[in-house]
């Protein structure tokens, strides 16, 4: 462990690490625009040049790993002059057209212009180099080539990230530009994340472009739900409570405008597949169901929840504790899943079709994964994959009448489409049954069919940990409020629970902590354990998966 | 794509290198001299020869400025304007090929015949000014000179 | 006493290209005496011996560059003929290649013994069509005659060369731009350390020769560290130096003389003197990346050291000579655009710096510069000086500076009256 000196103050540091590395771990802020840990060191942009001593130059900090007694100071006269003509050089042809830039106010230009220059721009605006501005590099990019600094970040993403090369550098000297060879799209599986590395406003994405002014917006660490991946990210949504809010949009619910990814080395790095980071929209596919119904009588969810419980009960006593069961979503938290499995005395199941065959097979290289659920490993942990057999099977025992009275959640796939062959059998279940509880995010059509329907809060409507692939336990959290009079799946289980005498709390983390108790794997895991990059469980037992 | 003998040399060259990709430039080079200039389907099909994206061809290609992606004359003229040729002179010799060819650098005469540009030195500072023409050095130039010379390849054709 | 020429002794002879001619004046001998006789240690050991720094611009010494390969790291060590002769005013290693290949072959084949490479590439130069022909052929005969390739003059050790083609661009003679390019791919200067020495083509051990250093091999190992000693202006800067006399003076030539020839006496014994009778004005000694001298600093010898004495630099021995009829801020225009044109345009200072020094240039030349230009020059010129990956900002940034410093007058001339000082603005 080099002992390494920044700034005066003396820091030890892992071997091989660079200098940003080591300020970065320690809080000293460096200026960078090339540097990406998650995209290999260039050191061409030169803002990160820092003083060694003994060293004659400028050191880039980024390209230089530390040394044992290396003396680094970031805060001289040289650095400072030096990271303000770098700024001078990059700003010499920028259109300075923030009022109009969808990077304006998360703008590594504007911020490091504020901090390291604040000069008066010595070159004449009518005779600044103009370059194509707003054209598609691919369905979700946008490339405006006259705000590119040229870091290069978005090519080495794709040379060494998704390793499709599409993105270039073209020409030389001044004239080099980034491109795509004659303008074939760049439409990889993982292209948005170009938007997201890109510093400056010359890669935007086609899908946020000028919908929302980024400093209205509030950003909640979540967890994607498109696969089992479970890959980190920033949900960036409207919060009028919360002090943001688009002006004259009446958003007390908020409004989800984009999500990025958020770096997590562990699953995802720092990166989303487009998919993944377009899936939010997928919530508003659909009108959503707002509000609970019996046989298409709209009733409030409190009033309807007991006459549930006095059904189930009725079933129990009419034909015994096998008439009830009830079809889970892996798409639920496991706090959803675990007092629905209370609830229901362990007659659940979950499997609506391959996930468990599934959810950890790769669909590429990166991050997909074949199951669409975001939380198959942790119904597994929770002994949901039991005897019941899964939709098909329960289509089964209903048609013979052996269950009579079923509870269905059902939340959609995030990414791509349920399978029709899913629906199918749901409508089958629904019939067969003697009467039955479907609780949905959307106003489905087949779902009007059960007696009654009641409305569940979707992703990003709810708090609670999902289990990844891997068996990494996360937390999700809520970044807007539930549509209409929709609550989480763990609301309304702890309440049909109080209905029939257990007492249960209602807070997420209250209902881990019991999870951590009973759960092998979970135990010693708590929300704080798990904080914002999650932890490891132990992995799902082999007769489990069987 | 390409006639038998360029094919047979992209052979051989992808041979000389412990990793392919070094044959690279050498095969631009080739392709450009079989077809004048590098076509888009040149790119692909180079790209594709080396498990390259063309995206990553086309900007390699677009970096060395031997390398061109538009025809240019029969005959091809690069004058050196850097320092030695302009203490010898090259600002006439530019103007004269200028006003033999009827046509400003980077354009192609109406006959396909000529094309001429500026370039960066050549490397042949003591015998200045100087031009190649597709690639061969002419030297010790005056206006006289580059006019015969200019006339001889009007002739030859 | 006359000096005696030792890489252009045979340059005269116009069959010496022909391997039958280059053996038959004694060729090859050393190589071969090399390969068979020495060991590579002791190869590397003569070479520090003799001092002999390279002759590519950087005067780095040979031998201890050599002495950096690590041996023992499994990979293959790679060696690079650097024969990308681009440096403006710099003319030297065409006339080897074209006239005397095989005295480059042979220093190829001792270099790559001294670092145990099996395959060396020669980076040459697009330009060079003939340069490539003649190239070619020396090395066909010399893999006919069993100089390369398995088990080269009989014994252990292999060697084969490419002769590989750039397509255009000044910064691939920069050695990792050179090795970028050699790899297939732009050729964008990597970020030093590691160093080629350790990490270079393909991530292997690689050195990177000038071609005139290589030429001075055989020589060496024909006549040995006293004789190389002999010749030169002291101890660090020894044996013999191509230079490129270009512009002004009645006779440009490429010449040879001992390192450290004074500057004047090349000018006037060598190459007849400043054209016309003209009065000298300035004299860029190294090729158009170093400073330029005033005539009040021109009496000096033609070495690394005496050079640096005076602010300038030998880089690559391109000697271009201004009379009084040169305009300054034409030159340093044309200086300015030939690096905004070169530049590889990675990093900020030089990609933007470059092209800004040379659009405020561009004003003064013709009229239109501004009171303040030339402060804002010379703060581009600082600040673009030993900040990016490698040195062709601080290319671009020196000569100018010099040129601005030393001829004030001038560039104020053209500010103030709009026009030049320089009567008839006579450039030919």
């Amino acid at each position: 462990m080099p002992k390494v000196t920044i700034n005066g103050q003396v820091y030890e540091a892992a071997k091989g690490k660079t200098i940003i590395q080591v300020a970065d771990d320690i809080g000293v802020q460096i200026p960078r625009y090339c540097y990406h840990p998650d995209i290999g060191i260039e050191g061409s942009c030169r803002m990160c040049l820092v003083e060694v001593k003994s060293a004659p130059k400028l050191l880039p900090a980024c390209a230089t790993p530390v040394t044992e007694n290396m003396d680094v100071r970031t805060d001289t006269q040289r650095v400072h002059e030096a990271v303000r003509y770098a700024m001078e050089f990059l700003l010499l042809h920028h259109p300075i057209d923030c009022p109009v830039c969808d990077q304006s106010g998360e703008c590594w230009l504007q911020d490091y212009y504020m901090a390291h220059a604040g000069h008066d721009s010595r070159y004449p605006l009518g005779q600044k180099t103009r370059r194509r501005k707003a054209f598609n590099l691919g369905p979700l990019v946008k490339l405006d080539q006259e705000r590119c600094i040229l870091c290069t970040r978005c090519v080495r993403f794709t040379r060494h990230v998704t390793k499709t090369n599409e993105i270039q550098v073209f020409n030389r000297a001044h004239n080099s530009e980034i491109g795509i060879f004659e303008d074939r799209p760049l439409n990889n599986p993982y292209s948005g994340n170009v938007v997201d590395v890109c510093p400056v406003g010359a890669l935007t994405s086609a899908d946020f472009r000028f919908k929302a002014r980024v400093w209205f917006l509030k950003g909640t660490d979540s967890v994607c739900a498109g696969c089992s991946t479970g890959c980190n990210l920033r949900i960036d949504h409207t919060a009028r409570a919360a002090g943001g809010g688009i002006p004259g949009y009446t958003a007390t619910d908020g409004k989800i405008y984009r999500t990025v990814g958020r770096r997590n080395v562990e699953v995802n790095k720092s990166w989303l597949c487009d998919e993944g980071r377009l899936s939010f929209h997928t919530l508003e596919r659909w009108p959503r169901l707002r509000q609970a119904s019996v046989r298409g009588k709209q009733q409030p969810v409190s009033a309807l929840l007991p006459v549930i419980h006095a059904n189930f009960e009725s079933v129990r006593s009419d034909h015994g504790d096998d008439a009830v069961a009830a079809l889970a979503s892996a798409t639920n938290t496991n706090e959803g899943l675990f007092l629905m499995k209370k609830y229901f005395k362990g007659r659940l199941d979950f499997r609506l079709g391959r996930e468990v065959e599934q959810y950890q097979q790769q669909q590429d290289e990166l991050l997909r994964r074949y199951d669409k659920h975001p939380n198959t490993h942790g119904a597994l942990d929770l002994g949901l994959a039991g005897g019941l057999g899964g939709l098909r099977r329960l289509r089964d025992l209903a048609e013979k009448k052996e269950v009579r009275g079923m509870w269905i959640s059902f939340h959609p796939q995030l990414v791509g489409e349920d399978a029709p062959e899913i629906i199918e059998d749901l409508k089958r279940l629904i019939e067969a049954l003697e009467w039955s509880v479907v609780c949905t995010t959307h106003d489905f059509g087949w779902a009007h069919e059960a007696d009654f329907l009641l409305p569940m809060a979707a992703w990003a409507e709810e708090k609670g940990t999902y289990t990844n692939y891997a068996g990494r336990v996360q937390i999700a959290n809520r970044a807007v409020m539930p549509a209409g009079d929709a609550e989480p799946l763990h609301v309304l289980m702890a309440e049909l629970l109080n209905l029939s005498g257990v007492e249960v709390p209602t807070d997420p983390a209250a209902i881990f902590e019991w999870i951590a108790s009973e759960v092998p794997g979970y135990g010693g895991l708590d929300y704080d354990a798990i904080g914002p990059s999650g932890a490891a469980v132990a992995p799902v037992p082999e007769e489990v998966l069987r | 794509m390409f006639s038998k003998e360029t094919e047979d040399k992209f052979k051989h060259l992808v041979s000389l290198y412990p990793r392919k990709r070094s044959a690279l430039i050498p095969m631009l080079l080739l392709a450009q001299k079989e077809d004048g200039y590098i076509k888009p389907a040149a790119i692909d099909y180079v790209a594709r020869y080396l498990d390259l994206n063309p995206s990553e061809v086309d900007s390699i290609m677009s970096f060395y400025t031997l390398l061109r992606r538009r025809p240019v004359g029969k005959y091809h003229i690069m004058i050196c304007t850097n320092l030695s040729c302009l203490l010898r002179g090259s600002d006439e010799i530019e103007a004269c090929v200028k006003r033999e060819l009827g046509v400003n650098l980077g354009e192609v005469t109406a006959d396909g015949l000529f094309s001429a540009i500026e370039f960066e030195c050549l490397a042949s500072c003591t015998t200045a000014p100087v031009i190649q023409i597709n690639g061969e050095f002419y030297e010790n130039l005056d206006v006289r000179k580059t006019e015969e010379i200019l006339d001889e390849l009007r002739k030859r054709r | 006493m006359p000096y005696e020429l030792v890489l252009f002794k045979n340059i005269v002879d116009p069959r010496v290209k022909e391997i039958d001619r280059y053996i038959e004046l004694g060729g090859y001998k050393a190589a071969e005496k090399v390969v068979k006789e020495i060991t590579p240690k002791d190869v590397i050991e003569t070479t520090k011996a003799t001092g002999l720094r390279g002759r590519g611009g950087a005067g780095f010494p040979t031998g201890l560059k050599w002495s950096f390969v690590p041996k023992d790291t499994g990979k293959p060590i790679y060696l690079c003929c650097n024969a990308d002769e681009s440096e403006p005013g710099t003319c030297k290693d065409r006339v080897i290649i074209e006239r005397d290949p095989h005295q480059l072959i042979e220093g190829i084949i001792i270099a790559a013994y001294a670092v145990d490479c099996h395959l060396a590439f020669i980076y040459l130069r697009g330009e060079f069509s003939l340069g490539y022909r003649v190239l070619d052929k020396a090395l066909q005969e010399a893999r006919a005659r069993g100089f390369l390739g398995g088990r080269i003059f009989g014994s252990g050790h292999d060697l084969d060369i490419v002769l590989h083609s750039g397509a255009g661009a000044y910064i691939c003679g920069e050695e990792t731009g050179l090795i970028e390019s050699l790899e297939g791919k732009r050729g964008h200067p990597r970020q030093k350390p590691p160093f080629p020495a350790v990490q270079g083509l393909y991530g292997c051990p690689t050195v990177v020769n000038n071609v005139e250093t290589l030429a001075n091999l055989p020589h060496i190992f024909n006549r040995g560290v006293d004789w190389f000693k002999s010749i030169g202006s002291n101890e660090k800067n020894t044996g013999p130096k191509l230079y490129c006399v270009s512009g002004h003076v009645n006779k440009p030539a490429v010449v040879e003389r001992e390192l450290g020839v004074p500057l004047m006496e090349l000018i006037n014994e060598v190459c007849g003197g400043v054209r016309d009778g003209n009065k000298l004005k300035g004299v860029i000694p190294g090729g158009s990346s170093v400073p330029i001298l005033r005539p009040e600093e021109c009496d000096v010898r033609m070495d690394f050291d005496s050079l640096a004495a005076k602010g300038t630099l030998l880089g690559s021995c391109g000697v271009m000579v201004m009379d009084e009829t040169a305009c300054m801020v034409r030159l340093a225009l044309r200086t300015a655009r030939f690096y905004a044109e070169e530049t590889c345009g990675q990093c900020t200072q030089c990609r933007e710096g470059t092209w800004w020094m040379e659009q405020v240039l561009h004003r003064i030349e013709h009229g239109y510069g501004k009171a303040d230009d030339l402060r804002m020059i010379l703060d581009m010129c600082a600040n673009m000086k030993g900040v990016t990956i490698c040195v062709l900002s601080d290319a671009c940034a020196m000569p100018v500076e010099a040129m601005i410093n030393k001829y004030r007058e001038e560039f104020e001339y053209h500010i103030t009256q709009k026009r030049c000082m320089v009567p008839a603005h006579a450039h030919a």
